[in-house]
């Protein structure tokens, strides 16, 4: 069968993202734990903090599963006798805050170079894109330590040097779909009514390379925020008294053979977080692609 | 070819140099560089001599120019921690890195093929159902966290295996599986999609017209085809694999050049931080330069460009 | 044995779910072509023509697709029943394809040499250099010139002609029964068009191989086949000898379909384009699928499907009016 007959037959009329996402029930369970940890973002402090500061001696490095304590003792104790479990949801601000901001740091000055570099002159995209070539032939942990090191780890500091490390991949999406949407007709109808090149780019261009940005985001959130804990765990990311996931589970690896909880519940809220993220994002990408998308409009197997 | 080829080289190179340029200014434009490569209780006495010995009283552009001869010959400065040359002790550590990732590399490309293939022979099958949530969970896994978690269950509460150190198999199997956890999952991802392309493709109805095997339809005809994008990413996961090998060699005290570089970013030791950088990205851009010749063997049509 | 079709296709149906919705690519389709016989399948892209070659083949993907109905018999074994395995064996040796789109359709990481001796390694004919000269063999009979030296060479280098030449010289390459040809002239120039359809017919001719001829092209099933069946949302409408359909068509449809294209002997010489577009197939019109197109349609043709009607000896077609549109063609 020809690829256009098969398109012919395939692309048919639409389900609704939103049908299609109560239809797929990882992606669903994904996209309401992100809501839920975004909740802990916005109110987690506000509500917990009290409870994950004050000291319990008779919780120290309390076993998870009992609630003799409170039932914020559920997830246990660590070794001043705080709350697992208190502490996990106020050090969910400043983990999504930094995994957050860098992604859309990274999106937006990204997609600014790419613009740029596909859009204006042959000269400066190729100052851009070597640009990108020296961020990427190198291994971003490494950068963000060196540049740690020279600078001070402070969050900006981090939000920067993370979302520098994840720039390119924005930057060259961005700039390979300018140039493909450049050439197409509706660009050079606008450009021959006589639109400005910003009006351009801001009118024609964003639009449909928005949705393909977004889907890269979804994944980016789950390295940046690998990369982000990666950094604490060795000691040069967030520095306490803050708290992040990553820094939880440092320092609950020296109580590893007395307490596993310490480091187990942050590591895996980690990997949560993280598995929702590539998980949201993989649904995106079929959702969005045309040929993928009768997969998840299929009733499942018990046609085959 | 020689063009695509050039070209590559060209911009690899480019990155290369742009690399040791940065590494060079981040040093300078962040103030006195004798505070980043001594130690932070030096003596003022020692602060002044260092500078006197290192040039750093000199003008930038001619601390450059001796920058750029000692790096053309190889000097990259003392080691403060060890007294020995930086780049000595960082070609020591390479050898264990490099067996280290080239393992956990081979592992994970030979395993996600098969898995990848296999996903994608039956898409929404039970196979690539279970194999897709294991690849994404490997690629969503943090790995110092497994890497503790691993050495908690296997070398603490089951005593199978070794905390940490080197020596023979037993104390490779957790560093080798950590490290290969987001390569795996990636690759599989890549793996799969491309498959998926490939075995929907028109060339594979052909074959099948043809009358030729399902097995050879699918790992020669479609594999093979497929194989072109694993080739394109394994550069880049190539240089991920570098960061997992930062964690990996830490948590397990491997004597490799990422403990090493950590090791020499705490206690401030910056000639082999430097040292380090430059080794690894001269190792990336041979790396890139290999995938490229790889890439052009495999696709005839930039062969013929 | 001449007697005893080399295919014989009967109510074929096949399905494409979607979750949603059902797409009906074909619905009850019959024909039978004997050796040494064309015999053409004409519609238009989405009449399920193609779809319905690809059921033969077993060339499906399921899912989304599914062979919901009928039977599929090559020289009398039921296609669709036996295992994948036996058929795929049958396939290349005993049938064979031509696809449309010779550049996607060959591998583009083999040289075409390999693919064509790939052939015989395959079904176990030829091995090793054997196979190699005898691809080489193949390429020159197919008229590709320099024979030797382009097997070593791979589908971008060369032009869209030579690329069907490649596609035609592994087709008949085992000296099958029966050649599918799916559209495989209609993405080349009209010049290599002629030049592709006389090779094929000319192999076809000294082989007495069957075949069935998957085109839009009135002009190629004109030229180059014995009997014609024109398709219409997944159902065969009308079928018979190619000179009598096309000369007194008795369905709407295929009348529409030769007043839209300019014909050198046509008696009103007016050019009249089908209106409207092909059906939906997950809502194919009630009665006949045509009927919204139709000028000759009325109540019943809402209302009923339409039986085939005899229009001519070996001559029948799915139509309420087809004496209105005999006598009106």
């Amino acid at each position: 069968m020809s690829t256009a007959e098969q398109e012919a037959l395939i692309i048919r009329r639409r389900s609704s993202w939103w049908q299609l996402l109560l239809r797929d029930r990882f992606a669903l369970v994904a996209a309401l734990w992100l809501i839920c940890l975004f909740a802990c973002f916005l109110f987690g402090p506000e509500l917990f903090g009290k409870a994950a500061t004050t000291l319990n001696l008779r919780a120290r490095n309390m076993p998870p599963g009992s609630t003799e304590q409170g039932w914020l003792m559920i997830l246990g104790g660590d070794a001043l006798g705080r709350s697992i479990l208190a502490r996990l949801i106020v050090a969910a601000r400043n983990t999504l805050a930094i995994a957050l901001s860098a992604v859309f740091l990274a999106m937006i000055a990204g997609a600014v170079l790419g613009m740029i570099a596909g859009y204006f002159g042959r000269g400066i995209g190729h100052v851009i894109m070597r640009f990108a070539d020296i961020l990427q032939s190198f291994p971003s942990l490494l950068l963000a330590v060196v540049v740690l090191y020279v600078l001070e780890p402070s969050v900006p500091n981090l939000i920067i040097v993370l979302a520098i490390t994840r720039l390119p991949v924005y930057l060259r999406v961005t700039r390979a779909e300018v140039l493909e949407i450049r050439e197409r007709v509706f660009v050079d109808a606008a450009r021959a009514l006589g639109s400005s090149r910003y009006h351009i780019l801001r009118r024609h261009i964003t639009p449909v390379i928005a949705p393909t940005l977004l889907t890269i985001l979804t994944v980016d959130f789950s390295i940046v925020m690998l990369a982000e804990s990666g950094l604490s765990f060795l000691g040069i990311g967030i520095q306490p008294p803050e708290i992040t996931w990553g820094l939880m589970v440092a320092q609950g690896r020296n109580y590893l053979s007395q307490a596993w909880w310490l480091a187990f519940f942050p590591g895996l809220a980690i990997m949560l977080a993280t598995l929702s993220g590539n998980i949201l994002s993989n649904w995106l990408r079929i959702v969005s692609d045309p040929e993928q998308r009768w997969r998840l409009e299929a009733p499942g197997k018990n046609d085959a | 070819m020689a063009h695509f080829l050039g070209r590559r080289a060209l911009h690899s190179g480019i990155a290369l140099i742009g690399l040791i340029l940065a590494v060079f200014f981040l040093v300078r434009l962040t103030g006195d560089p004798t505070a980043l490569y001594l130690p932070i209780d030096a003596s003022l006495q020692t602060r002044i001599e260092f500078a006197k010995k290192h040039g750093f009283d000199r003008p930038a552009t001619e601390q450059f120019l001796v920058f750029l001869k000692d790096v053309s010959e190889g000097d990259l400065g003392y080691s403060l921690r060890k007294q020995r040359p930086a780049m000595e002790l960082v070609l020591e550590a390479y050898p264990t890195t490099l067996a280290l990732a080239g393992v956990a590399m081979t592992l994970s490309i030979v395993l996600a093929v098969i898995v990848g293939a296999l996903a994608a022979y039956r898409p929404g099958g039970v196979f690539d159902r279970v194999g897709s949530m294991a690849s994404l969970a490997g690629a969503s896994a943090p790995d110092f966290w497994v890497a503790i978690t691993g050495i908690l269950v296997f070398a603490v509460t089951l005593r199978w295996l070794p905390t940490s150190g080197t020596g023979d198999l037993p104390y490779w199997i957790l560093p080798i599986v950590v490290l290969m956890l987001r390569p795996f999952g990636l690759m599989v991802q890549v793996v799969r999609a491309s498959m998926l392309g490939a075995l929907s493709s028109a060339y594979v109805k052909t074959a099948r017209a043809k009358g030729v095997g399902e097995t050879a339809v699918i790992f020669v005809h479609a594999l093979r085809n497929a194989s072109l994008s694993v080739v394109t990413v394994a550069g880049d996961l190539t240089v991920g694999l570098i960061n997992g090998a930062v964690i990996v060699e830490t948590v397990f005290g491997w004597p490799g050049v990422g403990k090493l570089m950590i090791d020499s970013v705490i206690q401030r030791d910056f000639p082999t931080v430097q040292a380090a950088v430059m080794v690894t990205a001269t190792a990336i851009f041979l790396l890139n330069i290999l995938i490229d010749l790889l890439y052009v063997a495999l696709d005839p049509r930039i062969r013929h460009q | 044995m001449r007697d005893q079709p080399v295919l014989d296709v009967d109510d074929l149906r096949v399905e494409f779910r979607t979750g949603r919705e059902t797409i009906h690519a074909v619905n009850g389709v019959s024909f039978q072509v004997a050796t040494g016989e064309t015999a053409a399948i004409l519609g238009e892209s989405g009449s399920g023509k193609s779809v319905t070659a690809a059921a033969i083949m077993r060339l499906l993907q399921s899912p989304p697709a599914f062979v919901t109905g009928g039977a599929v018999r090559f020289k009398g074994k039921d296609v669709l029943a036996m295992p994948i395995a036996d058929w795929r064996d049958s396939c290349g040796r005993e049938v064979a394809m031509v696809f449309q789109d010779a550049l996607m359709s060959l591998n583009p990481v083999f040289s075409v040499g390999w693919q064509i001796a790939e052939l015989f390694r395959a079904h176990s004919i030829a091995s090793g250099r054997a196979a190699d000269e005898r691809a080489v063999e193949l390429l020159d009979r197919v008229g590709i010139p320099d024979p030797a030296r382009r097997a070593k060479d791979y589908t971008h280098q060369f032009s869209g002609g030579m690329r069907q030449r490649v596609m035609i010289a592994m087709a008949i390459a085992l000296g099958p029964d029966l050649l599918i040809a799916d559209e495989p002239t209609t993405a080349l120039d009209v010049t290599v068009q002629a030049q592709i359809m006389e090779l094929l017919e000319g192999l076809r001719e000294e082989a007495d191989m069957a075949m069935i001829l998957i085109t839009h092209d009135l002009g190629v099933v004109a030229d180059a086949a014995d009997n014609v069946a024109v398709m219409y949302a997944g159902r065969v409408v009308e079928r018979g000898p190619v000179g009598d359909v096309l000369r007194r068509p008795g369905h709407a449809y295929t009348l529409a379909l030769l007043d839209s294209v300019p014909r050198v002997q046509s008696k009103g010489g007016k050019l009249r384009p089908i209106v409207g577009s092909p059906p939906d197939l997950a809502r194919i019109p009630t009665g006949c699928a045509f009927h919204p197109r139709c000028r000759f349609a009325t109540d019943i043709c809402r209302r009923e499907a339409p039986p085939a009607v005899a229009v001519a000896p070996g001559c029948s077609a799915e139509c309420h009016h087809v004496e209105r549109v005999f006598n009106d063609g």
